[in-house]
């Protein structure tokens, strides 16, 4: 009994012929459900990388009430009321202009270097040294620490020009990992300011709490990005607007050469 | 269909929901301090010296919440093919990082899950980072292999 009658073969294949049709729309159902979870997972990663980056930008935003505020500039200010003048001899003609964040820690390197060269000869009246206070480390990591410092430090030569070099150096003395935002609490660079006699007071620490120069700093910021051609790097060291650049090399080394280019340009001067 | 490895088939989906926890696990691990500290992520993103400048601090915002989410995602088991070859996609996207700093010559304490910073010449240890990422990339790889696993979500919307 081998052969089957026509009628049953043709039955058979329609059945197989259903079957593989209702696998063959399974399977697409299979398929489409596949694409919608791919579809609604690559919708949550995106979504998560949207939060991360809303995220980012409110902290930039909620740091900026006070910088967005007006212009003022601290008293006894120079160069357009951006600079903060050091220096017994402010006719001299030999200019130190000096680009700095008090967040950066290789303008804290700098500084550790240089300070000593540039006041001595400062004190001397052989040159004259501008401060210019910008909030670079803010804009590269988050946080508010530059600009509230900076602020802080104008809220110190509105007190006094003496005030602010002694402030300037205690800042840097004592300059927090440039990660630990530790200069956007008001009452550490209120704690700092006792150490300079006779800066702090009430008016001195609603400054510093108002961040009313937190505008000056931006737009000390905006200058040297001006200048710099839009990427903004800290320190800088303008010795009568040439850049003294800074290496990697030893200190004393460095040291040596900046002694050495002050002295050239205030030899070329006299 | 005959499989050759009847033993393997049986428990594949179990050895797929430890390979989606681990891996879940291990992305939420280190993502977590990443959320709580984004500026020492924008530190230690800055220190490979890979983004550009002006993308640094955007990504160092962005990428512990993709990896939070590929994290959860494992951990539910939804799309788990996708989310396993994004996952090793990442993980050799930071072995090349990492590569790239040994060959660069840069010495970071590589930042990876924490603590980055400059170190002293000769006291990285970047083949143990590599051999760590690489060691993470398995469960990736097997779920890439066999997606199906106990327990998910892919299991319970019959894919």
């Amino acid at each position: 009994m081998f052969a089957m009658s026509p009628e049953s073969n043709k039955r058979k294949q329609a059945r197989e012929k259903a079957a593989a049709a209702y696998a063959a729309e399974q399977a697409k159902a299979r398929r489409k459900r596949q694409y919608l979870i791919g579809g609604l997972v690559l919708v949550v990663i995106a979504a998560a990388v949207g939060i991360g980056i809303a995220v980012q930008h409110h902290v930039n935003q909620t740091s900026s009430s006070a910088a967005n505020g007006t212009l003022v500039y601290p008293s006894g200010t120079v160069d357009g009321g951006l600079a903060v003048p050091y220096g017994t001899d402010q006719n001299s003609k030999v200019t130190l202009t000096i680009y700095e964040d008090f967040r950066c820690p290789y303008c804290e390197e700098a500084e550790s270097m240089f300070n000593s060269i540039y006041s001595a000869a400062a004190e001397a009246g052989k040159i004259k040294v501008q401060y210019r206070i910008v909030n670079l480390i803010d804009q590269n990591d988050g946080g508010t620490g530059s600009i509230q410092a900076g602020n802080a430090a104008a809220c110190a030569q509105n007190v006094g020009n003496a005030k602010f070099k002694a402030y300037h150096d205690i800042l840097y003395a004592n300059q927090p990992d440039e990660t630990d935002d530790a200069y956007s609490s008001n009452s550490t660079l209120i704690s700092y300011a006792k150490q300079v006699s006779g800066l702090d007071s009430s008016t001195f620490e609603s400054c510093v709490n108002s961040g009313k120069y937190q505008p000056w700093v931006k737009k000390n910021y905006s200058a040297l990005s001006t200048a710099e051609g839009g990427t903004v790097s800290t320190p800088d060291y303008l010795i009568n607007g040439t850049r003294y650049e800074l290496t990697a090399a030893s200190a004393a080394s460095q040291e040596a050469s900046f002694t050495a280019a002050l002295n050239k340009a205030i030899t070329a001067a006299s | 269909m005959v499989s050759r490895f009847p033993l393997l088939d049986a428990r594949s989906p179990w050895i797929s929901l430890v390979a989606r926890l681990l891996l879940g696990a291990m992305w939420l691990y280190y993502s977590v301090p990443k959320l709580t500290q984004p500026t020492q992520n924008v530190a230690d993103v800055r220190d490979f010296r890979l983004v550009p400048r002006a993308l640094v601090t955007s990504f160092a915002y962005a990428q512990p919440y993709l990896e939070l989410a590929v994290g959860v995602l494992l951990i539910i088991g939804l799309g788990t093919r996708l989310i396993a070859a994004i996952s090793a996609l990442m993980l050799l996207v930071y072995v090349g990082g990492i590569i790239s700093l040994g060959a660069r010559g840069i010495s970071i304490t590589c930042g990876c899950g924490g603590g980055g910073g400059q170190v002293a010449e000769g006291h990285t240890r970047y083949t143990l980072d590599v051999l760590r990422d690489l060691l993470y990339l398995l469960p990736a790889l097997w779920l890439l292999w066999k997606p199906q696993s106990k327990y998910s979500a892919d299991a319970a919307l019959a894919i």
